[in-house]
């Protein structure tokens, strides 16, 4: 009955707090299903408006909303982001946050409505017996596909979400994601254990947005495009590099040689603060080009990005989708521009290699787990200790654990010896590692033979999330005849002012424009 | 294949910019070489630069002349320490002895040292004296110009650029107490600003205000000053931090010159400054509790205790320690302390008596600071 009030102030939720003046496709019918106690899995498109679907409920309901969320850095932006807009009781919790200042919010955890959490962190005891206390109406967890994509891996509390929601008296889910497929979804809904899910599907495709594929014999002549590609056009930019190095080494490059450009560099190795900064700058049209990786994208909610362009591109179509979604969020004609030479496959591949451990690593493993047994003794706690001890990787371990964990042989730092148990279990995790290793593999052709098609590239693209897709507003694709003649964004300067003495700075930064003597 | 030269030939012209981009980084390691003397290991000067919290750093600090650089760049990674101690190496401005623990400056080093002395301007550096209040009145002045500017133009959604608690509360609590007067204070931040920037070099005011975050203006990050102005990411850090211990240095000769400024001073003591933990430490020791009611109640051990009234002896020279130290037991210390002429813990520990403890000798050694 109560709900039945709340939906019917849904509208004047949205304009006076969002301060926005109808729903988008999606919104109105996943809240309204939210409302009523259901689950919803919901696929909308980037850019269409995902945060608004928990972000009105969290406003509406009593108690707290938890959202889980892949990325410190994400996290961390939608909250600076509602805090800006004036939502005070938003948090993020994360391992960034010193004890005393964790024990504070722990302390008070009631007062929020919106919380962010990693879903490593929810495996914390500490932290689960104060949110078994507060009053929790809804369960977010936002790029849901990370469940699929990342779960059976490297983030396996990922797969243990479901006992945490359980814990937590099994509030309403939403499970939102841009780049899920039918098996995805079903990976998703199994992970939750929630059956009954709500779909709300709806199609990804973005009508505004023409796909380009470049083939170059080599790296300079791929340079050589970018340079003339990006000093072409003056509009926001984004260039997706595989390594840190590449986007310094590029940054650094473009700089020197359009020296009317504004061009930064971005990837996870930047200390917060100077993260943050690029970032605003970016928002604020004091840059045109960031050269960046991966760590550049998700949720980033920038309007007006007219280019994006793929120097190296990723191991699967879901992250290019991710990261292309980054342009034209305002619906402006956009383009997507990826650089192909011969072999720039290897860096994937050999990201793939570095990600699951091979069959003799795996036997020395357990090797050096038996050996440990025989003398009685755990495992390390301190994971340098560990690698050092298996010669493997960190991720590869992470793999290793969740997979010794789920056959038993580990629990903690415990190690549970039974030689016939252990052979199977062997033989087990071999083939778990093959088949996830050819997954990952038919993921990355599925990469490549979109590249190398020669058919409508919009339809492939989607094909595999959905039957049909929008004609396209503006150009549609390579193979259907796209011509950068045909492409004449409006100019998009930053708003950067010829260099000024600091003194004319400081006037302007500090007393603002009326100030200016012209 | 040419991709590869290409990285190669990329990393040189990096490493070989790195070096000339370092000047003053370069500086301060080569002048604390040159004052230590080889009688401590390289590491000292990390601890030393990072402003380790540790009796023997601070001592050391002072014992070498070098005071005025410790803390001066807490965030320097050993990584980046590591390379350019590898540089000079490489390129024969110091050399090791003593089975590669200690270094010494060699004859180019020192050359180098001579020349470029000046320009290092590493005197106007106070890094014990200012040591952690400059990071907290850098950080209060940033966020309450981002603050204060975009209060004038009545915006209101932006990302404020400092997010630690103690921080924003206390720009919060201040700009209440301000609040609703707000254009005499921005006006009067603003002459301040100007005037105490005008007494810095060209390049210095312009760097600093580049970095400042206003209204629709977000200041650069430490890379991109970098790329701006041809220097290491290392000598920005300096650089600014050079010149928020002039600011803070002009402040203190004529507060009344500066009423805004001063206020982001005021309540920043050394004593305030101590480590939490220690501070709960003094609080009880100013109620009369013995440390070992301090540990009991604290439930910590003595060791730490013992840690906590150092740190605190060290900062506030007017506390008694004649209540851990019998005249007796100084004067022995005193004496060892001349005889080995030396302040290394260790060495004047195997001078004194059985009977004295390195907690003893460590609080007289801080009544050797000054
Ligand atoms: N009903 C609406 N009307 C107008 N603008 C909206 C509406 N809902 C959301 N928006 C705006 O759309 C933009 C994109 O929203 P959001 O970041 O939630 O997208 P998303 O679907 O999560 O995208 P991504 O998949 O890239 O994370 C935001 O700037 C948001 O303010
Ligand atoms: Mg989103
Ligand atoms: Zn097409």
């Amino acid at each position: 009955m109560i709900n039945l009030r709340l939906m019917n102030q849904l509208e004047t939720v949205l304009s006076k707090q969002f301060n926005l003046h109808a729903f988008r496709p999606g919104q109105k019918e996943i809240i309204t299903d939210l409302l009523k106690g259901n689950d919803v899995l919901g696929i909308l498109p980037t850019g269409s408006g995902k945060s608004l679907c928990y972000q009105l409920p969290a406003k509406l309901l009593p108690g707290t909303t938890i959202v889980v969320s892949p990325l410190i850095s994400l996290m961390i932006d939608q909250v600076k982001q509602l805090r800006a807009k004036g939502f005070k009781d938003v948090i993020a919790i994360n391992s960034l946050l010193d004890f005393k200042q964790r024990k504070g919010i722990y302390a008070n955890l009631s007062a929020y409505s919106l919380i962010y959490l990693s879903p490593e962190i929810l495996q914390q005891d500490e932290l689960l017996s104060y949110l078994t206390k507060i009053d929790i109406r809804l369960f977010v967890i936002d790029e849901a596909h990370c469940i699929s994509q990342w779960g059976h891996e490297f983030r396996p509390d990922y797969l243990r979400l479901h006992s945490v929601i359980e814990m937590l008296n099994n509030p309403p889910i939403l499970a939102l994601s841009a780049t899920a497929n039918e098996d995805v979804q079903a990976d998703i809904i199994h992970a939750l254990k929630r059956p009954k899910m709500i779909k709300h599907i709806y199609p990804i495709d973005k009508p505004n947005i023409a796909f380009h594929v470049v083939r170059l014999q080599d790296e300079d002549e791929k340079l050589h495009t970018l340079t003339k590609l990006v000093s072409t056009y003056r509009v926001p930019t984004l260039i997706y590099f595989s390594r840190r190095e590449d986007t310094e080494n590029i940054a650094h490059r473009l700089a020197t040689q359009l020296v009317d450009r504004k061009v930064a560099f971005y990837h996870g190795g930047l200390d917060a603060f100077d993260r943050l900064m690029i970032q605003q700058q970016f928002m604020n049209d004091q840059l045109d080009i960031i050269c960046c990786t991966s760590a550049f994208g998700m949720g980033i909610d920038k309007d007006n990005v007219r280019l994006v362009i793929h120097y190296h591109f990723p191991a699967q179509l879901e992250s290019f989708i991710q990261e292309v979604g980054r342009a034209g969020r305002d619906g402006g004609e956009s383009i997507s521009v990826l650089l192909y030479t011969e072999n720039d496959e290897i860096v994937p591949q050999s990201f793939i290699q570095q990600e699951l451990p091979t069959k003799q690593e795996i036997a020395y493993v357990f090797h050096q787990l038996s050996q440990l047994a025989k003398e009685n003794k755990q495992i390390p706690r301190s994971l340098p200790e560990i690698i050092n001890l298996m010669q493997i990787n960190e991720t590869k371990w992470r793999y290793l654990y969740f997979q010794l964990e789920s056959q038993h042989i580990l629990a903690n730092q415990q190690i549970n010896y039974d030689a016939d148990h252990w052979q199977r279990a062997f033989q087990h995790i071999l083939e778990h590692r093959h088949a996830r290793f050819q997954y990952k593999q038919n993921k990355l052709n599925e990469m490549l033979k979109w590249i190398h098609s020669t058919t409508c590239l919009r339809e492939k693209l989607y094909a595999e999330f959905q039957s049909s897709f929008q004609s396209p507003a503006f150009q549609c694709c390579t193979n259907c005849g796209f011509s950068f003649a045909n492409w004449q964004p409006v100019e998009q300067s930053t708003t950067s002012q010829p260099i000024k003495t600091w003194q004319e700075q400081l006037k302007l930064l500090m007393l603002g424009e009326q100030h200016e003597s012209k | 294949m040419s991709f590869v030269v290409k990285a190669i030939f990329n990393t040189l012209h990096k490493i070989d910019h790195e070096r000339d981009r370092s000047v003053i980084f370069k500086g301060i390691i080569l002048t604390s070489c040159a004052k230590i003397n080889g009688e401590r290991t390289i590491q000292s000067i990390y601890h030393l630069l990072t402003g380790k919290r540790s009796i023997q750093t601070v001592l050391d600090a002072h014992l070498y002349g070098l005071d005025h650089l410790y803390g001066i760049h807490r965030q320097l990674s050993l990584q980046s320490f590591n390379k350019i101690v590898a540089d000079l190496m490489r390129n024969h401005y110091i050399r090791t002895s003593h089975e590669d623990k200690v270094y010494l400056l060699t004859d180019r080093g020192k050359k180098w040292l001579a020349t470029h002395k000046k320009k290092l301007k590493l005197s106007s550096f106070q890094g014990f004296t200012y040591n952690r209040m400059d990071s907290i009145f850098y950080a209060r002045l940033i966020l309450f110009i981002q603050v204060l500017a975009n209060q004038r133009m009545q915006h209101t959604a932006y990302i404020p650029v400092v997010d630690q608690p103690s921080i924003t509360n206390w720009v919060k609590k201040t700009y209440k107490y301000l609040y609703p007067n707000l254009d005499r204070p921005v006006h009067e931040l603003y002459r301040e600003l100007h005037q105490i920037l005008s007494t810095l070099s060209n390049l210095e005011a312009d760097l600093f205000v580049n970095r400042l975050t206003g209204y629709k203006q977000v200041g650069l990050s430490i890379q991109q000053l970098a790329q701006m102005y041809q220097m290491s990411g290392e000598d920005i850090q300096l650089v600014l931090m050079r010149i928020i211990h002039q600011m803070i240095s002009i402040i203190y000769t004529s507060p009344s010159d500066y009423q805004m400024m001063s206020l982001m001073l005021r309540d920043l003591t050394k004593i305030n400054l101590l480590t939490n933990s220690a501070n709960e430490t003094y609080k009880l020791f100013k109620k009369g509790y013995n440390l070992q009611q301090i540990a009991t109640i604290r439930q910590l051990k003595m060791n730490t205790i013992q840690d906590h009234i150092v740190e605190i002896a060290l900062y506030d020279q007017t506390i008694p320690i004649d209540q851990f130290v019998s005249d007796q037991a100084k004067t022995e210390i005193i004496q060892a302390i001349h005889q080995v002429n030396s302040t290394k813990l260790k060495t004047i520990k195997q001078h004194v008596g059985e009977k004295i403890s390195y907690f003893q000798i460590r609080l007289v050694l801080t009544r050797y600071i000054r």
